[in-house]
């Protein structure tokens, strides 16, 4: 094996991962000195009624402080700032965030004003701001998708200046995640399989991007095999509950590989669609995963192929001609999309021009390609992609993945 | 791959490991609020100056040092009491530690002492260290020769056993600077240890992937600097993965109890016969056979971090156990070839007598029936090397 | 047992710090220089905001490279110090050692920061912007063979258009102007 020239990776956080472990929270938070938590949710997860599965298990246990529903889709300073004097107010004494990545978020910058006692998040911008440790955060993901449970930066809107601030401290990672397959029984088809493909995007680009070291592999690679292995099952019987907890499970160990070797081009211009046009997070991994494999092929094809044994699994890996590999798992990437396609009956678009909102409109009209191409310039994880791209490249991307087509590789400029 | 009902794993080590690694230290002690850290080192250590990469890597930094170096192989309370003093007086705000196993376990008892404001080492428990926040920073700057427990949550101190996550390093850092220069015994030693704690991690049930991440790894970097025996004392590049399958090895264990097969390398090695890693060496390819018949193991799972991915993606699923257990074999067998039969294959090259080895199955104490003293004797049979396992017939 | 304790301060590099300091202040002043002679530069600078500040170098003590967006829509070099003036984005290597490596060819800004030696404090796409100008800065300054080490992807230029910006940065990075 080689060894890189130099990585770091770590992942603090506690993770408990069972059928009924929301049971063992109170054991945890009295681990940590706490006894009255508040929960931090938004009005989707309350209203499938996952705060009351979470109550109905550690109500009789525990003094909940209070439960705050209030978090919108974009975490804000508003609503952090809020929600703190809200924790106040209860003398609560910890935290349990109950849903995906802008709760979380939320929880993370109230951890920061009532741990700091501070009513100004934004002097905690950044990174290196915080030096001690925080009050108790727990996380119990409601989607099996962005892995946010793992990782240590947090970002909230600033609504009056429109800018996202990020905030970076190994302080901020929640102490504990606590996976449930009860929390994730009840997702809808089609919100299944985008954060399932949303998984597999961080485990694949961890894999195959610059940072990439030995434990995030590992890492990636056990997350790829959980997912190409239980997603179909789930899509097939959604209240499979060992399905539910191997996606996950996959979510949070995908969340440890990119968390500490990053992504790359597939989350530059997905994190613009997103902006851009409004398109679900998880829908632009799944569309744009075989176009970022197909850009960097010549730089790291010979990881692409390494894939296909936990994509497929072992025996297709030795049936596959060495040089055919990396060409195969993208193939079953477009499968697999294709599948999914099929069983959320076209709710998981396989191509930009078959995104749509809820009325049936086209979310992606061609004109604004050179506009997304624009934004995805701006995103910092082009770093961490092995080939270089500007404006001409990721529009050129664009336009292929629009059409539906195959990235023509000619296409693709190399450097002299 | 079939999940059990409920996993739990927690490593808060965080590992920086490469050129230049030791200069990210005072960075990674600036985010944790130190800036005074107290380096212990083991005679090892000072012998051959490693301490002076260290205080090269602090330059141009606010950071003032404390040493305390040469400390001896055998930790003691006293001595324990003696650097708590120096940390307190001092006003120093972390530890870091350059050197192996027994300062190690020093090192953790010294972190709960000042960190919880008990003075009496002899008094400190597991439950103590049960939360990881209230610890002071704790870097590891890691050897090539090392016992694989550094970065456990495992410490002992005059026959006392601590098991807590919160024991566990805040941080891991493998330089080559710092990898030292033991002798190929000692670092052969270290490549068996954690290839066995990494292998049980992996084969055991129940099975939980979280671990098997650090556990994958410590069979994959210990296989391979094993491979490298004759470069193994002058190559940096094999030390570097021996300082990395140590870790690995130890990440992987976290605070959990000890396995099946550590348990009876332990009572194996106390005969005196050999030393545990040789004993783990002489126990694991036939606890790898033994255990899938018994103890529900499943060493098809190690195979690919044995023989890479080609190999093991070409073995027929119903030949990848056998596969694990002969890729073992050969790999120890391999070993004794080399070291010209120091390091040995199975148990008669080690002497030992069927009396002892009765004695031995006999003094696991153990809940656990899986290793009663009937069952161990039956692994014993299959780690004689003389007489056919009688199973297999 | 007495152990025996001792207690130093570590020292400094004053060499390396050399080294980067004069690195640092000729980039400065070549970036300085290629704003007022590449379109491509010339357009990402226009992008950037009235009066911003960037700053590169190794945290904490420094030396740095500030450079600033003037409102003429060129840039200019603002010396080797952070001021009180406020920074808009700053690039930080972590430790000296971080910004020798890069500066001595052995890892580029892409790989530095994955490498995480890299800290980025601001606005994550003016940080784009700036790795970009400065890419593009190095393939001016640098022989072919060390601008292939420090970006990653060496651009298909015209020779003439390269030689010809690239006596004329390096002519007002000398000058100063």
């Amino acid at each position: 094996m080689s060894m890189p020239v130099y990585f770091e990776y770590g992942c603090s956080v506690e993770i408990v991962a069972g059928h009924d472990v929301l049971e063992s929270i109170p054991d945890i938070l009295d681990r940590l000195g706490a006894k009255r938590p508040l929960i931090v949710t938004d009005k989707g997860v309350s209203g499938a009624g996952l705060v009351d599965v979470l109550t109905a298990a550690i109500g009789a246990r525990i003094a909940i402080g209070s439960i705050e529903d209030s978090v919108p889709v974009d975490s804000s300073i508003e609503t952090v700032t809020d929600l703190a004097g809200a924790y106040r107010q209860q003398a609560c004494d910890a935290l349990i965030a109950v849903g995906g990545g802008s709760v979380l978020d939320t929880a993370k910058g109230i951890n920061i004003l009532v741990s700091e006692e501070s009513d100004d998040l934004k002097a905690f911008c950044g990174s290196g701001t915080l030096n001690r440790p925080l009050r108790p955060l727990l996380a119990v993901p409601t989607t099996s998708g962005t892995g946010s449970e793992t990782t240590l930066a947090a970002v909230i809107k600033d609504q009056a200046r429109h800018r996202k601030l990020t905030f970076g401290s190994p302080f901020l990672i929640p102490n504990a995640a606590v996976l449930d397959s009860r929390m994730t029984l009840t997702l809808p088809p089609a919100i299944t399989a985008a954060t399932a493909m949303d998984a597999m995007t961080h485990a694949v680009e961890a894999y195959t991007c610059l940072a990439k070291n030995p434990l995030s592999d590992v890492a990636a690679l056990t997350a790829i095999k959980l997912i190409s292995g239980h997603l179909p099952r789930v899509m097939d019987t959604p209240e499979d509950p060992e399905g539910r907890l191997a996606l996950a499970l996959a979510a949070t160990i995908a969340g440890m590989a990119f968390g500490n070797s990053l992504v790359g081009m597939v989350h530059c211009i997905g994190h613009a669609l997103g902006a851009v046009c409004g398109v679900p997070h998880g829908n632009c991994m799944a569309m744009l995963l075989p176009y970022g494999l197909e850009y960097n092929f010549h730089r790291n094809g010979r990881l692409t192929a390494d894939i296909l044994a936990a994509l497929a699994d072992d025996d297709t890996y030795a049936r596959t001609p060495r040089e055919d590999r990396a060409d195969a798992v993208i193939r079953r990437i477009r499968e697999l999309n294709a599948m999914l396609h099929e069983a959320c009956e076209g709710r998981h678009p396989r191509f930009l021009n078959e995104v749509r909102n809820a009325r049936g409109e086209a979310l992606v009209p061609k004109e604004v390609l050179p506009q997304i191409a624009r934004a995805a310039l701006d995103d910092g994880m082009v770093l961490f992609n092995p080939e270089d791209l500007d404006y001409d490249d990721f529009l050129m991307i664009l336009e292929h993945a629009w059409d539906g087509r195959p990235l023509d590789r000619s296409l693709v400029r190399r450097g002299v | 791959m079939p999940l059990p009902d409920r996993m739990q794993f927690n490593c808060p080590v965080k590992l920086i490991c490469g050129r230049r690694a030791l200069e990210h230290i005072p960075y990674e002690l600036a985010t944790r609020n130190a800036c005074r850290p107290l380096l212990l080192s083991d005679e090892n250590a000072h012998r051959e100056n490693r301490s002076r990469a260290f205080v090269d890597a602090l330059r141009e930094t606010d950071h003032t040092l404390g040493l305390v170096e040469a400390l001896p192989a055998k930790a003691s309370r006293e001595i324990v009491s003696e650097l708590a003093a120096i940390y307190r007086d001092r006003d120093h705000d972390a530890l870091v530690v350059m050197g192996a196993g027994p300062l190690m376990d020093m090192a953790k008892i010294l972190n709960l002492v000042v960190s919880t404001g008990q003075d009496d080492p002899g008094a400190v428990t597991s439950d103590m260290a049960g939360m990881a926040s209230r610890l002071k920073p704790m870097v590891l700057i890691a050897p090539a020769a090392a016992s694989a427990y550094e970065a456990s949550g495992r410490a002992s101190i005059h026959g006392a056993d601590l098991r807590a996550v919160g024991l566990m390093p805040d941080l891991v850092c493998i330089d080559e600077r710092t990898l030292g220069a033991p002798g190929q015994e000692a670092l052969m030693a270290t490549g068996i240890t954690a290839l066995a704690l990494g292998a049980e991690t992996v084969m055991a049930r129940p099975k939980n992937p979280l671990g098997d991440i650090y556990g994958v790894n410590a069979v994959q970097m210990a296989v391979a600097a094993l491979h490298a025996v004759e470069r193994l004392p002058d190559a940096v590049t094999p030390r570097m993965h021996l300082a990395g399958a140590a870790v690995m090895a130890g990440c992987a264990l976290a605070d959990r109890a000890p396995g099946r097969m550590e348990r009876i390398a332990r009572r194996l090695a106390a005969t005196g016969r050999t030393s545990y890693s040789e004993a783990l060496g002489i126990l694991l390819p036939a606890a790898a056979d033994f255990g899938e018949r018994h103890w529900d193991w499943s060493p098809a799972d190690l195979l690919r971090a044995l023989v890479g991915l080609d190999r093991a993606a070409s073995t027929p699923p119903a030949q990848q156990a056998m596969s694990t257990a002969s890729a073992l074999k050969t790999l120890v067998n391999d070993l004794f070839c080399h070291t010209a039969g120091r390091i040995p294959r199975v148990l008669d090259d080690a002497g030992f007598t069927r009396e002892e080895l009765d004695s031995v199955a006999a003094s696991v104490e153990t809940e656990d029936r899986a290793i009663a003293p009937g069952a161990i004797a039956r692994l014993f049979q299959a780690a004689w090397g003389v007489v056919p396992d009688p199973a297999r017939q | 047992m007495n152990v025996t304790y001792r207690e130093i301060k570590p020292g400094k590099k004053p060499v390396k710090r050399a080294y980067l300091a004069v690195m640092l202040w000729f980039m400065g002043r070549a970036v300085q220089a290629a704003s007022r002679v590449d379109r491509a530069i010339m357009d990402e600078v226009a992008d950037l905001p009235d009066d911003f500040v960037f700053a590169l170098g190794v945290a904490e003590r420094g030396p740095w490279m500030v450079v600033g967006r003037r409102s003429d829509g060129a840039l200019s070099y603002r010396g080797r110090a952070i001021g009180d003036d406020p920074v808009d984005l700053k690039l930080a290597f972590k430790h000296l050692e971080a910004g020798f490596l890069t500066f001595t060819f052995r890892e580029n800004t892409p790989v530095a920061t994955a490498r995480d030696r890299l800290n980025v404090d601001g606005e994550v796409a003016h940080a784009c912007a700036v790795v970009r100008i400065i890419d593009r800065v190095q393939v001016y300054l640098l022989p072919k063979p060390l601008a292939r080490l420090a970006v990653k992807r060496y651009p298909r230029w015209p020779l003439l258009r390269k030689c010809v910006h690239r006596t004329r940065i390096y002519w007002r990075a000398l000058l100063g102007y």
